[in-house]
């Protein structure tokens, strides 16, 4: 091989495969050195070969990376071919800048259009449960529309929100859930938050940005991440096309309450056909009479168990989403629009959980010699209903009024309101109500019409100048009408006792609007030939403007008509009014050296409104590097096809809440502890001084966050490994920190502490089997993430987060963000409960900590096998550890309808590991000798029989709360789908150009730990940023869903 | 640039409100707690009421299971200091400022009977170093009970010195005068009658102060209060309710079933007679009238059958008293029993149990004379009637720290679940929340058991 010992030149062209367009800019390498060059505006290149060399390289974004022999050639022409393998590594970054994957220094994921659309989840973020590491998704609930929550690289902040940043086609969208969802214990009704109104089959890919170092230049907005999604937009010069997608899923129950069949309605171990609980006698199979006389008659049964009773008050929900697409372009001019529906009536029987969602999308774009333009708007038309969840007297909420219901009791049988036995008057129990009540008498109605979008133009100054201005926004009006049907009881009635019920009748208007706009100015050239330059300068505005008016009445004097007019009462109106402006300057430069070394630094400030005046300006600097060590070294082992190592740096801000500053003065009234005395009374009007002391001195919370990972492809890329490790900190929480109220306040906004999140990111993926017909892909992530509260405020140990009947949510320095805390038994020196001598019930001692609910770690496993025309994919969603708080539980354990109230068959029981102590005072009250420790001996008090109910009773044995934290661990089926692509042969004889039918399913199943077997550890009714982790408060059941999928083109 | 980010005005709500505007809002936060969970906890206690046995609500309160934890108590605290005393205390800064003294009179009196509650409640509290927060002191100290009173004094007597207007109060204020309407007259009887009320409760600890403080009074020509005291806006909708009603009565609860009629009380007036017994109990749902024994919430229904006992009789639209006009004659009657006030004591005492009688809409016949005898058995009648009367301005704590204060009525039960071994509750613990934010305030609970200063007999 003498002849190629010296250099030599060879020239060529690249084009696109399919179009034969020339190709610019493409990386032209000779393998196994640093030798490179690239493709001019006429995709041709010219390069000196030296010594040695013997391919040349072709890369570019989006094209297989394709090698040729160089042999004797001269000349070399190729024809790149799209590859969809490849088309992942172009990443959409902060800002909607493209980049190529292998160029940057931090953690990108992204997702495409199929993996978002396969399962046919109607919100787009959920199908993405389980299939990013260091991404946790949850669905609060199973009903339709409920919110999803996304949460990355864990919690930072305590007071403030943990949610990403939502950005479609380069402009940030609202996320919010206009405060419909109250959260907590209290009535709650979620409307799901915004980010859900997407249409899936819009999407064309979503990338998840992580870090602070890659969303930056996002300034105060960023602390949390972004989400990026892009749409899907006609192609230049494809034929019109149109897409049509359509799939009908039904769904039931995932997971519920497994409860006792042993024992029947009663209280203290005795039958009493009043009571809402099971703590009667023990099913024999007898017929007894029960539930109330009405009418000189009563209702006849056996005493048997009714164990399906609350399986068989679900329905068979149904989904339905329906998408048609036409796209298409000519060479300068591309076309997408689309209409979609999704229509879904939840498992909970009526119409009182229904969601109906209609988008329109358009997106066109068209490119001129300097100028070119696009644009994206969609418009969505929402409208739902939701069934209550959490507590409220009056048969206002479902779900705690069916977890009472004794076990041998029918609930479908409730379902007639008009049957004597089932009317409030007689209803069997007056500490219940008939769960069909809040169904069919009570309800709520939403409709939101929204409309976001934005328009692109980018005009090119010279050969090396772009610039941009993008100006988008997001505009959501909503109403929501709530009401609650009033009743009285008829005197002398069974449950005339019971409180009668005013009625409420509320309507809240929302307007949510967001307008942004960036000008951007962004250069790409070659400084040197081996020294490549991408740069941008860029300027943002950004408003956030929100307004609720909510009006509601009471006391309604026509029982059935629902409208503020009706009541003697005046009505009361409220209005909430919230405007935040911010300014920014940005700039981004990425140096690439050969395409294998790059460096990205960006910087950012942000002037804020919601910061003191004379002090509103923040810093984001971060910079990043990537290196591709495989294209620099040529001696690697041939096993290793592809290496880059990465690392990054980057602060992000996450800003202060708006009307923090200035003290103010608010409507008057006072609190009762159970209801209020409000403003106007008697004519006459109040205010009164806030509670709150603002604070001239606010900062944003700032994130820094330093990553280092690794991308890795094994034999040819079969086998794929991308690793990160990350240690973030958030300082500066801004908190409303509870005072001394002694002080005339409660709160001081302060900034102060530290919460770090550190942790390790595994995605591995690969190709096990390729042969032929039949190919099997795999892939799996880890994630663990380990939370700190690393520092609070001087002589302040704690910061109370919730607290729910005794248990007590805090953020804690030196544990993890969550932390349960509750009352313990009292304990002797050998850890031995302490009882009470005379009753035998334990004695509540000290507040301990019962754990967190910080999972231990979460792994995702999913795999795809392809055969011919059919396709299986299946995935799997695990989490190990962490605490949840379930009042399903709490209640159900209350009347004796959970499982774990059987315990020793409810006979007497000493309680286990049990003492007195000695030397106790006559009174009871455990005395101490003079060094403090109790002299302790074993108990041999029982708890009798009748007495066992209150053992399970927290008002006379307060540590059993703890009864009500149970494990968070689950493994769940997220999807299974199987898929057929209708052969090309006989597709050529219709008039479609693919056509797909699938057998779709979602949370096939779900395992939980023998500690649970109540409710879904994700379930919440806690909103969905930091409290949702607290856990529920009587929600629903989640669901499992499956039907079948079509999808075809022409 | 500045001006597109100045935009953080709270549109929401103002950033100033008049003093005329504040007032109500004060006194309502004052009276929906003394009128609400004050009067749970005075009914309770004073032995009015007791737990319902088919229901749970009140348990903590009529076992005196109140420990600093409790998150109810704490609630109460925070209304009273950040709810009513910080508004009182803009409206006495301002009204000084500006030479208000109407104003700064009533501010200054509602503040005051607000801070005697407090202080009788707790013992030590903060008082000359409370209420800063936004003048950047988040931990006040705290002072000695005697010192509270002594300061409250000084207050009262400041505000009384000053040129209060004759008649009426200037006009927007007299229109937001919930309680007086705006007559001047009257709030000065208001402020002699709440001096009395003070020096009077320290009769045992300390005599020499609480005669030479009345003697002053009487010598000075002070006029005390010959209606009541109170809060009567309320009317039946919801949250414009009587506090106690809105809370314990209304739908805020899913039961209004709690608040029994004790044996203590309701033995007493059916012992009397006293047509006071159905003003303020109602027929139990299965018929007629029945008590039951305090703190025995723990019965099952079997033993005791909760549709037979008497339930609490509480109006929707009855007013919160501060000082009742019966109270403010009983006062008047024990001033003038120890020696340390002129006037007739029988008459002071029959027209206190005669306002009792007539405010319940009931006749009094022949019922209670003042008894002949000594010193002791005239108090006890005095005391013992005053409690009769609290009731039925369901001002059950008032007559608590009276029981206190002079061991009458003598005839207290203790309470079948209580938890304090036989010893009656004397106070409550501070809240957790004050000495966990408050480097400054007594950082060790004192025990519900042991009393206040001024609880020495």
């Amino acid at each position: 091989q003498e002849a190629f010992a010296q250099g030599r030149t060879v020239t060529g062209k690249v084009t696109d495969q399919a179009t034969g367009q020339p190709l610019p800019g493409v990386a032209v390498i000779v393998q196994g050195t640093t030798v490179g060059t690239s493709t001019n505006v006429e995709g041709a290149y010219t390069i000196n070969v030296p010594a040695g060399g013997t391919a040349l390289q072709f890369r570019y974004i989006g094209y297989e990376t394709t090698t040729r022999e160089i042999g004797n050639a001269s000349t070399i022409d190729v024809a790149l071919g799209v590859n969809a393998q490849q088309l992942q590594e172009v990443v959409v970054t902060a800002l909607g800048v493209e980049r190529e994957e292998r160029s940057l220094g931090y953690s990108a994921s992204t997702v495409q259009s199929e993996e978002i659309t396969r399962a046919r989840a109607t919100s787009p973020m959920n199908s993405l449960q389980g299939k990013v590491a260091g991404v946790n998704i949850t669905t609060a609930s199973g009903q339709p529309g409920a919110s999803t929550k996304v949460i990355l690289r864990g919690y930072s902040s305590i007071g403030g929100d943990n949610n990403p940043l939502y950005v479609v086609d380069g402009t940030p969208i609202t996320n919010g859930s206009g405060n419909y969802s109250a959260g907590g214990v209290n009535r709650t009704q979620d409307f799901g938050n915004r980010a859900n109104d997407i249409n899936p089959d819009d999407i064309a890919s979503i990338t998840i940005l992580k870090g602070a170092a890659a969303t930056s230049l996002y300034g105060s907005r960023a602390a949390n991440g972004a989400i990026l999604i892009t749409t899907k937009r006609g192609q230049a010069g494809e034929k019109p096309k149109i897409e049509v997608t359509s799939s009908a899923t039904l769904s039931r129950p995932l997971f519920l309450p497994q409860l006792q069949n042993r024992f029947g309605q009663g209280w203290s171990a005795r039958f009493a056909f009043e009571e809402n609980g099971s703590w009667g006698p023990k099913f024999d199979g007898r017929q007894r009479v029960w539930g109330n006389v009405v009418n000189n008659s009563q209702q006849l049964k056996p005493f048997v168990a009714q164990e399906d009773n609350l399986k068989d008050f679900f329905e068979t929900g149904q989904a339905y989403l329906n998408t048609v697409s036409v796209s298409g372009g000519s060479e300068q001019s591309t076309y997408y629009l689309s209409y979609s529906n999704a229509t879904e009536n939840g498992i909970i029987p009526t119409n009182a959980d229904q969601y109906d969602r209609n988008t329109v999308a358009l997106r066109g774009s068209t490119k001129g010699e300097k100028l070119s333009a696009s644009s994206s708007l969609n418009y969505v038309r929402k409208d739902a209903s939701v069934v209550t969840t959490g507590q409220g007297g009056g048969g206002t909420t479902l779900f705690q009024e069916i977890i009472q219901i004794p076990r041998d009791i029918s609930i479908v049988d409730f379902e007639d309101l008009d049957n004597p036995f089932n009317t409030n008057d007689n209803y069997f129990t007056l500490y219940a109500q008939n769960p069909y009540w809040p169904l069919k008498m009570n309800g709520n109605d939403l409709e939101e019409n929204r409309f976001f979008g934005n328009i692109t133009l980018d005009y090119k100054l010279n050969s090396w100048l772009t610039l941009s201005a993008r100006g988008g926004g997001d505009v959501a009006a909503g109403v929501l009408k709530d009401w609650i049907r009033p009743y009285d009881y008829t005197p002398g009635s069974p449950n005339a006792t019971a409180s009668p019920s005013e009625g409420f009748v509320a309507e809240i208007n929302t307007l949510a609007r967001e307008l942004n706009s960036d000008i951007i100015a962004s250069t790409n050239n070659d400084l040197t030939e081996n020294i490549h330059l991408n740069a941008l300068a860029g300027f943002n505005v950004n408003e956030r403007y929100g307004k609720n008016t909510t009006a509601s009445i009471t006391n309604l004097s026509i029982p059935d008509f629902f409208d503020l007019s009706n009541t003697t009462d005046p009505v009361t109106a409220t209005t909430l009014t919230q405007q935040r402006r911010l300014i920014g300057v940005y700039g981004q430069t990425e140096f690439s050296f050969m395409d294998y070394l790059f460096l990205t630094l960006s910087a950012r400030n942000d002037w804020s409104s919601t910061l003191p005046k004379n002090d509103n300006s923040f810093f984001y600097p971060a910079a990043n590097v990537a290196w591709v060590f495989s294209d620099m070294f040529t001696d690697l082992p041939s096993a290793l096809s592809y290496g880059k190592i990465r690392a990054s740096w980057g602060q992000a801000g996450n800003d202060a809440p708006v009307y923090s500053i200035d003290p103010v003065f608010v409507p008057g009234g006072t609190g009762l502890g159970f209801g209020t005395i409000n403003f106007p009374i008697a004519g006459i009007n109040a205010f009164e001084l806030s509670n709150q002391i603002g604070n001239r001195q606010l900062q944003p919370e700032i994130t820094t966050e330093m990553e280092v990972g690794t991308n890795l492809g094994f034999f040819e890329n079969r086998v794929n490994v991308d690793l990160a490790f990350y240690n973030r900190k958030t300082t500066d929480q801004i908190l409303a920190v509870p005072v001394d109220p002694t002080s005339g306040f409660t709160t001081q906004i302060q900034n102060f502490g530290e919460v770090r999140n550190r942790g390790v990111e595994l995605l591995l993926s690969g190709s096990p089997i390729q042969a032929g017909d039949f190919s099997w892909d795999v892939r799996y992530n880890f994630t663990k993430n380990d939370n700190e509260v690393t520092e609070l405020k001087e002589g302040l140990d704690e910061v109370l987060l919730t607290s729910v009947f005794g248990i007590r949510f805090v953020a804690e320095k030196g544990e993890p963000l969550g932390v349960f805390r509750g009352i313990d038994y009292q304990r002797d020196s050998q850890g031995r409960i302490i009882v009470n001598p005379a009753t035998g019930y334990p004695l509540a001692g000290e507040e301990v900590k019962f754990g967190t609910a910080q999972p231990d770690f979460t792994m995702g496993l999913y795999n795809t096998f392809n055969y011919k025309d059919f396709s299986l994919s299946f995935g799997f969603d695990y989490r190990k550890g962490g605490l949840f708080y379930s009042y399903t539980q709490r209640l159900t354990q209350f009347v004796g309808n959970s499982t774990n109230t059987l315990y020793n068959d409810r006979l007497p029981f000493i309680v286990p590991n049990s003492v007195v102590t000695v030397d106790a005072d006559e009174d009871g009250v455990p005395d101490v000798n003079g060094e403090g420790d109790l002299v302790t001996v074993p108990n041999t008090t029982p708890i009798e029989a009748d007495h066992v109910v209150d053992y399970w009773n927290p008002s006379s044995n307060p540590p059993i709360e703890r009864d009500h934290l149970r494990e968070r661990d689950f493994l769940k089926m997220r999807e299974l789908t199987l898929g057929y692509n209708l052969p090309t042969t006989f597709i050529e004889r219709t008039p479609f150009s693919n056509a797909n039918i699938s057998f779709v399913a979602r949370n096939v199943f779900v395992w939980t730990p023998d500690n649970n077997n109540i409710i879904d550890p994700e379930s919440t009714t806690f909103g969905n940023d930091l409290l949702s982790e607290f856990g529920e408060f009587a929600g629903g059941p989640t669901t499992r869903s499956f039907g079948l999928s079509l999808k075809f083109g022409f | 640039c500045d001006d597109f980010l100045d935009v953080n005005t709270d549109p929401n709500n103002p950033i100033n409100a008049p003093v005329e505007l504040l007032f109500p809002a004060a006194v309502i936060s004052t009276a929906g707690t003394v009128g609400g969970q004050y009067a749970i906890l005075g009914g309770l206690w004073s032995q009015y009421y007791t737990q319902n046995n088919a229901s749970n609500q009140y348990k903590d309160i009529d076992s005196y299971n109140i420990i600093s934890t409790n998150t109810t108590f704490a609630g109460r605290y925070t209304e009273l200091y950040s709810g009513a005393l910080n508004d009182y205390q803009v409206i006495r800064d301002r009204s000084r400022t500006a030479g208000q003294w109407d104003a700064y009179l009533m501010a200054t009196v509602m503040q005051s009977y607000t801070y005697q509650v407090l202080t009788d409640l707790y013992g030590d509290i903060s008082i000359d170093e409370a209420l800063q927060g936004n003048q950047g002191n988040v931990n006040p100290v705290f002072r000695p009970g005697p010192e509270v009173y002594d300061t409250l004094i000084a207050r009262i007597n400041f505000a009384l010195a000053q040129e209060i207007p004759e008649g009426s109060a200037s006009s927007g204020l007299s229109e937001n005068d919930v309680v007086f309407g705006g007559d001047m007259e009257q709030w000065v009887r208001f402020a002699n009658t709440l001096k009395l009320k003070i020096f009077i409760r320290q009769s045992e600890a300390r005599p020499d102060v609480a005669q030479a403080g009345i003697e002053e009074m009487y010598a000075a020509g002070a006029e005390f209060l010959d209606t009541s005291a109170n809060v009567d806006i309320f009317e039946d909708v919801t949250s414009r309710r009587n506090p106690l009603y809105e809370m314990d009565q209304s739908t805020a609860l899913n039961t209004n079933q709690n608040l029994k009629a004790s044996l203590t009380l309701f033995e007493f007036l059916e012992e009397n007679t006293d047509p006071r017994l159905q003003a303020l109990y109602r027929e139990a749902t299965s018929g007629g009238y029945k008590g039951q024994q305090q703190g025995t919430f723990n019965a099952t229904t079997a033993q005791l059958d909760p549709l037979s006992v008497s339930r609490a009789l509480i109006e929707p639209d009855a007013p919160v008293y501060f000082i009742s006009e019966a109270e403010s004659y009983f006062l008047q009657a024990e001033a003038v029993l120890r020696g340390w006030g002129t006037g007739d004591a029988a008459a002071l005492y029959n027209a206190g149990v005669d306002a009792s009688f007539a405010q319940l809409g009931v006749d009094r016949g022949g019922r209670y004379p003042f008894p002949g005898g000594g010193f002791e058995e005239q108090l006890k009648a005095i005391i013992t009637q005053k409690w009769v009367a609290l009731a039925g301005t369901y001002q059950g704590l008032e007559a608590y720290f009276e029981q206190l204060r002079t061991g009458y009525p003598d005839f207290f039960d203790y309470p079948v679940e209580g938890v304090t071994g036989g010893v009656f509750a004397k106070r409550l613990p501070l809240p957790n929340i004050v000495s966990q934010r408050n480097p400054n305030a007594p950082q060790t609970p004192v025990p519900i058991t042991t009393p206040i200063w001024w609880d020495i007999k």
